[in-house]
C-alpha cells in the first residue's frame, strides 16, 4: 500500500495583523489525500478553507503574515520545515494550484503558450516553436478546441471556461502529484462548470493525481469527491465518505448546511431552513464548540468545553459533544 | 460565497465578510498617524507660527530695512540666516516671502479646485458630447506652454499677486478636471450610484450625497499638489523676473536676488530655497496621505 | 391576478467596438401582484440587460414597458423619477450597492429623503423596515463595512421597501452569499412578495434558488426566451433541450450526476450568434431546420410555451 500524497497533521495557522494581534484561523487540521483521490473541503466564507490551501502551499497574500505549525507532508517530506528553495522547487512539480478566477491568475500580457509552459521552461530550455507545440499538446489534453491557435492567444481573447481550462493545463504541465483547486468553477456558468469538473476528474483518474477540491457548494462534491471534510471556524468539524456524510450527517452544522441548500429535486420547500446567527470571529476564540452559538441542539457543555472527536464509523470522524445519530444526541 | 477569506486577513479596520458582530460595538482602534505625517504637519505648523508671530515678537521687524553696515553677512546672532547684498535680514525676508507664496498657493488651489471640480463633475456626470467638449478644451489648455502664457499675461496686466495666483490656478484646471472626471466616471459604475438613480433621486442630490463625498478626498489631495506647483511656479516666475516685483519679497524673488552672489554668499539663496523645498515636500506628503484610502475602510 | 408591469417586444442592442451586440431580442413578460417570475440564464443570456431595460436605466432600444398602465417612455424625466420608487431592484453585490460612507439609517431612509413624504416619521420607518428584513434596530448606526454579505443584502432590501415599491427585481441577489445567508434572503424575498403583494422578478443562473422563490420561470438563451412556464412544471419536465441541460448540470447532494446532453463545444459569443435557433450549436437534437428557421415561442401545454422545433414535450394539438 502506498502512503498518502498529502498528509496534514495538527496544522495550526495564525495570522498576524498589522496592529500586532494574532488570529487563529486554522486549528488542529488533520487530513490525508491519497494518489488519485479527491478530498472535498467544504465551508462557508471565513471557515478557513482557503487559508488551508495557502498554508499547504506556504504562500499567503501580500501583506499577510501567517505562521503555521504542525506538519504538512508531501510524499513524506515536511513542507513547513523544508528550506524556502526546496519549497519553491516543489511548486508546479510537486503541488499545483487552480484558482477561482483564471483571469486574475493568468498574466494578461503574456501569451497562453508561455503561461502554460511556465512550469516546464523553468527546467528545460525550449525554443519558440517547440514551446508552441508543447503548449498546444497541453491545451489539447484539457479539451481546448483549436489548441495551436489558442496557444498564441492572450487570456482576454478566451471565454471564462476556456481560461479555466488554460489554468488547469498550466497546473498540470509540471506533472504535479497534488492539485489544489480552490473554488475552481465558482466564476463559471453551470454548464461550463460541469465540463471543467469532469475534466479535473478525468486527469485525477488518469494521472493518479491527488486532488484537494475546495468549495462553498457541498452539492458540487457529490459524485466527485470520495471523502469530504466540512470546515467551520478554522476547524474540520466532520469528515468521512461523501455519500455517508451527505445522507447521514453527524455534525449539526453539516446537517444544517445540507438542509439550507436550495434543491431542484425532492419536495418543494417554500421556506428554506436558514442557519441563524453569523460565523465565529477568529479574534474572539471561545472555549467551547465554535458552532454552539448557532446550534439548535447545543447544551450547556457545548459553550464551555471543546468538543471531543467521535468516530461513529470507520473513516468518519466528527467533532461534537452530541453527534447526530448516536446515543449521545438524544437527551 | 466567492470572496476571499479569512475576514481579518485583509485589514484590521475592515471587519469584512463574517462581520464579527460584536467587534464594532466597542471603540475602534484609531490609526496612529505615521511619523512622516507628524514631521510634515509639524514643519508646516512651525512655518505658520513663525510667519504669524515673528513680526509681532521681533522688535524692529522690517524685511525691507537694509543694514548697510553688514551687506552679505554670513549667518550669525542678530542675523540668523545672514543678510543679502543690501544688508537685509534673510530670515525676515524669508518669513515675509512666505506670505506672498502662501497667498499665491491658496489662490491657485481655489481656482483650480472650483474650476476643475466643476468641469470634471460635468464631464463625468453628463459624459457624451459634454465630456468630449470639456476634454478638448482642457487638452488645448494643456498644450499651451504655460510659462509663456503667464509671462505674456504678466507683461500685459502687471505682476500683481491676484494675477499670478489666478493664472497659475487656471493652468491647474485641466489637471483637476481629469482627476475629478476619472473619479466620477468610476463612481457611475458603482452599485450605490446606480441604486440612487433607481430610487429616482434628483441628480443634484446624487451629486451631493453619493458623488461629492467620494470625489472630495481625491480633489483635495490633488489641491495639495497644485499648491506646491504654485509655490514652485511663482518661484520660477520671480527667478525669471516675471514674479512679484522686488523689493516686495517672495521666496522666488529672494532666491533670484541671491543668485549673483551664489559663490560668495550662498545663504541668501539657499536659506529660502531650503524652506521652499521643505514646505513643498511637506505639503506633497500630506496630500499623498489624504489621497490614500480613508480609515473607514469600506471604500472599496 | 393583476398585471403590474408589462413589457412587450423588449429589445436591447449594445454598441460595442466589435459591432452591435443583440443582448435582448423581442422579449415579452408580465409581472403580477403576489407572484414572482424567475429569469434564468447563463452569462450573455441578456438577463441583466432586461432588468435595466425594465427600469429604463437606460430605456430599451425597442419595445415598451408599462407600469400600472403607464408607458414609461411617455414620461418626462421628472415624472419618471417620481415613479421610480415603485420599481425597485436589489443587486448581486450588496456591499457595493451601499455607499460605504453613509450609515445604515441614512441608507434605509434614502427613498424618503429623496422623495419627502410629509408626516412620515423617518426614524420609525427605518426601524420598521429593518425589522421587516430581520435586522435589529441597533444596525441603524452601522456603516456598510461592518456588515456581512447577507446583512448588507438585507439592508439593501430594507432600502427598497422604504420606497414602497410595486415591483421588486432581484438581480443575482443571492449568488454572492453563503448558503446560510442565501436561505435567509430567499425566504425574505418570498415572504415580501407574498405578504405585501409585490410583483417579483428574480434573476438567477441557479435553478435550485429559482425553485425556492419563483412561481413562474422564463429561461433565456442569448437574449431570447426559449421556454416559459410554472416553475414546478418546467423543472419536473423541461421542454427545451437547453432547460434540460441547465437542470442536469446543477450539482446537488444526493443526486447522481446526470448527462447534460450538450455537444462538447463552447457557448457561442453573443456578438456572433448562430443563425436560426441560437442554441443549435450546442444542441444534441439540432438539424437543418434549426439552422434555417428561428423557432417561435409557441404553447406546448396550456401553461407552457417553448421555442424549439423539436421540443421534448409533445405539442398539444
Amino acid at each position: 500500500m502506498t502512503g498518502p500524497v498529502l498528509d496534514v497533521r495538527s496544522l495550526d495557522t495564525v495570522l498576524h495583523t498589522p496592529d500586532g494581534r494574532t488570529l487563529p484561523v486554522l486549528r488542529g487540521i488533520d487530513l490525508t489525500v491519497g494518489p488519485g483521490e479527491c478530498l472535498g473541503v467544504v465551508g462557508e466564507s471565513g471557515s478557513g478553507k482557503s487559508v488551508l490551501a495557502r498554508s499547504v502551499l506556504g504562500i499567503h497574500p501580500r501583506g499577510t503574515r501567517a505562521t503555521s505549525t504542525g506538519a504538512v507532508l508531501l510524499d513524506g517530506e515536511d513542507l513547513l520545515t523544508a528550506p524556502a528553495r526546496r519549497r519553491a522547487a516543489l511548486l508546479g512539480t510537486g503541488i499545483a494550484m487552480v484558482h477561482q478566477d483564471p483571469m486574475t491568475s493568468l498574466n494578461p500580457v503574456v501569451r497562453i503558450a508561455d503561461q502554460v509552459t511556465e512550469a516546464l521552461t523553468n527546467r528545460r530550455r525550449l525554443n519558440r516553436a517547440a514551446r508552441l507545440r508543447t503548449a498546444a499538446d497541453l491545451l489539447a489534453a484539457v479539451d481546448v478546441p483549436d489548441p495551436a491557435r489558442r496557444a498564441r492567444a492572450y487570456p482576454h481573447e478566451l471565454s471564462g471556461g476556456l481560461r479555466q481550462r488554460v489554468g488547469i493545463a498550466a497546473a498540470l504541465a509540471g506533472q504535479p502529484r497534488l492539485l489544489l483547486a480552490d473554488e475552481p468553477t465558482t466564476a463559471l456558468d453551470v454548464t461550463v462548470q460541469r465540463t471543467v469538473l469532469d475534466l479535473l476528474d478525468h486527469h485525477r483518474r488518469s494521472r493518479g493525481l491527488a486532488t484537494l477540491l475546495i468549495t462553498h457548494d457541498i452539492g458540487l462534491l457529490y459524485g466527485r469527491a470520495a471523502r469530504i471534510a466540512v470546515m467551520y471556524g478554522g476547524r474540520i468539524v466532520e469528515t468521512g465518505p461523501t455519500e455517508a456524510v451527505t445522507t447521514h450527517p453527524a455534525h449539526p452544522y453539516t446537517a444544517a448546511l445540507l438542509r439550507s441548500v436550495p434543491r431542484v429535486t425532492g419536495p418543494l420547500r417554500r421556506t428554506l431552513p436558514a442557519i441563524p446567527g453569523s460565523p465565529p470571529d477568529p479574534a474572539r476564540p471561545t472555549a467551547g464548540c465554535p458552532f454552539a452559538p448557532r446550534c439548535a441542539d447545543a447544551r450547556e457543555r457545548c459553550n464551555t468545553e471543546a468538543p471531543p472527536v467521535h468516530r461513529p464509523a470507520p473513516g468518519r470522524s466528527v467533532s461534537c459533544h452530541y453527534p447526530l445519530g448516536t446515543p449521545e444526541s438524544t437527551p | 460565497m466567492t470572496t476571499a477569506e479569512p475576514p481579518a486577513a485583509t485589514a484590521p479596520t475592515q471587519p469584512a465578510q463574517p462581520a464579527a458582530p460584536a467587534a464594532d460595538t466597542g471603540p475602534r482602534p484609531r490609526r496612529r498617524p505615521a511619523t512622516g505625517t507628524l514631521v510634515a504637519a509639524g514643519w508646516l505648523t512651525l512655518l505658520a507660527l513663525t510667519v504669524l508671530l515673528l513680526p509681532l515678537l521681533l522688535p524692529g521687524f522690517d524685511p525691507l530695512h537694509g543694514d548697510f553696515a553688514h551687506p552679505s553677512a554670513p549667518p550669525a546672532p542678530g542675523h540668523w540666516l545672514g543678510t543679502d547684498a543690501s544688508g537685509r535680514d534673510v530670515l525676515q525676508r524669508t518669513v515675509a516671502g512666505a506670505r506672498a507664496s502662501a497667498a499665491v498657493a491658496a489662490l491657485t488651489a481655489t481656482v483650480g479646485l472650483l474650476g476643475g471640480g466643476a468641469l470634471g463633475l460635468a464631464a463625468g456626470w453628463f459624459r457624451g458630447p459634454v465630456d468630449r467638449l470639456i476634454g478638448f478644451t482642457t487638452d488645448v489648455l494643456m498644450s499651451v506652454p504655460s510659462l509663456v502664457l503667464v509671462m505674456i499675461a504678466v507683461s500685459l496686466r502687471g505682476p500683481s499677486l491676484p494675477v499670478i495666483g489666478v493664472l497659475i490656478g487656471l493652468l491647474t484646471v485641466p489637471h483637476f478636471t481629469r482627476v475629478v472626471r476619472a473619479v466620477v466616471l468610476s463612481l457611475n459604475e458603482r452599485g450605490f450610484v446606480q441604486a440612487a438613480r433607481m430610487l429616482g433621486t434628483a441628480p443634484a442630490r446624487i451629486l451631493r450625497r453619493e458623488i461629492l463625498p467620494h470625489v472630495a478626498p481625491a480633489a483635495v489631495g490633488f489641491a495639495f499638489t497644485a499648491t506646491t506647483v504654485a509655490i514652485v511656479a511663482e518661484g520660477s516666475l520671480s527667478f525669471l523676473g516675471f514674479g512679484l516685483r522686488p523689493p516686495a519679497p517672495s521666496w522666488g524673488g529672494i532666491i533670484a536676488e541671491g543668485r549673483t552672489n551664489l559663490g560668495s554668499a550662498p545663504w541668501i539663496s539657499l536659506a529660502p530655497a531650503a524652506v521652499l523645498c521643505l514646505t513643498v515636500l511637506a505639503v506633497n506628503y500630506l496630500g499623498e496621505q489624504l489621497r490614500s484610502p480613508a480609515p473607514k475602510g469600506a471604500a472599496r | 391576478m393583476t398585471a403590474v408591469l408589462e413589457a412587450t417586444g423588449l429589445t436591447v442592442v449594445h454598441r460595442t467596438r466589435s459591432g452591435p451586440l443583440h443582448a435582448v431580442s423581442d422579449v415579452d413578460l408580465t409581472l403580477h401582484r403576489h407572484r414572482t417570475l424567475a429569469l434564468v440564464g447563463e452569462s450573455g443570456s441578456g438577463k441583466s440587460s432586461i432588468a435595466k431595460a425594465l427600469l429604463h436605466l437606460p430605456p430599451p432600444t425597442a419595445g415598451t414597458v408599462t407600469l400600472d398602465g403607464t408607458d414609461l417612455a411617455t414620461l418626462t424625466p421628472r415624472a419618471l423619477r417620481a415613479l421610480r420608487p415603485r420599481l425597485q431592484m436589489v443587486f448581486q453585490d450588496p456591499l457595493s450597492s451601499l455607499n460605504p460612507r453613509r450609515r445604515v439609517r441614512d441608507l434605509v431612509a434614502e427613498p424618503l429623503d429623496a422623495h419627502p413624504r410629509p408626516g412620515t416619521d423617518r426614524e420609525a420607518t427605518v426601524h420598521r423596515q429593518l425589522e421587516a428584513v430581520g435586522l435589529p434596530a441597533s444596525f441603524a448606526d452601522r456603516h456598510p463595512g461592518q456588515l456581512s454579505g447577507g446583512q448588507a443584502q438585507r439592508v439593501a432590501l430594507a432600502r427598497a421597501l422604504t420606497a414602497e415599491p410595486r415591483v421588486l427585481i432581484a438581480d443575482e441577489a443571492v449568488s454572492a452569499l453563503d448558503v446560510s445567508a442565501q436561505a435567509t434572503v430567499l425566504n425574505l424575498l418570498r415572504r415580501l412578495t407574498e405578504e405585501r403583494g409585490l410583483a417579483g422578478l428574480f434573476i438567477s443562473h441557479d435553478l435550485g434558488v429559482v425553485r425556492a422563490v419563483s412561481d413562474e420561470v422564463a429561461v433565456l438563451q442569448l437574449g431570447r426566451i426559449c421556454e416559459r412556464g410554472p416553475t414546478e412544471e418546467v423543472l419536473a419536465a423541461p421542454a427545451h433541450p437547453y432547460t434540460r441541460a441547465l437542470l442536469a448540470a446543477v450539482p446537488e447532494p444526493g443526486r447522481p450526476l446526470g448527462d447534460t446532453g450538450l455537444l462538447p463545444t463552447d457557448p457561442p459569443s453573443p456578438l456572433d450568434p448562430p443563425s436560426g435557433c441560437r442554441f443549435r450549436t450546442r444542441c444534441p437534437l439540432s438539424d437543418d431546420r434549426c439552422a434555417a428557421e428561428t423557432p417561435p415561442l409557441l404553447p406546448v401545454t396550456p401553461t407552457r410555451t417553448v421555442a424549439c422545433h423539436r421540443p421534448l414535450l409533445d405539442r398539444q394539438a
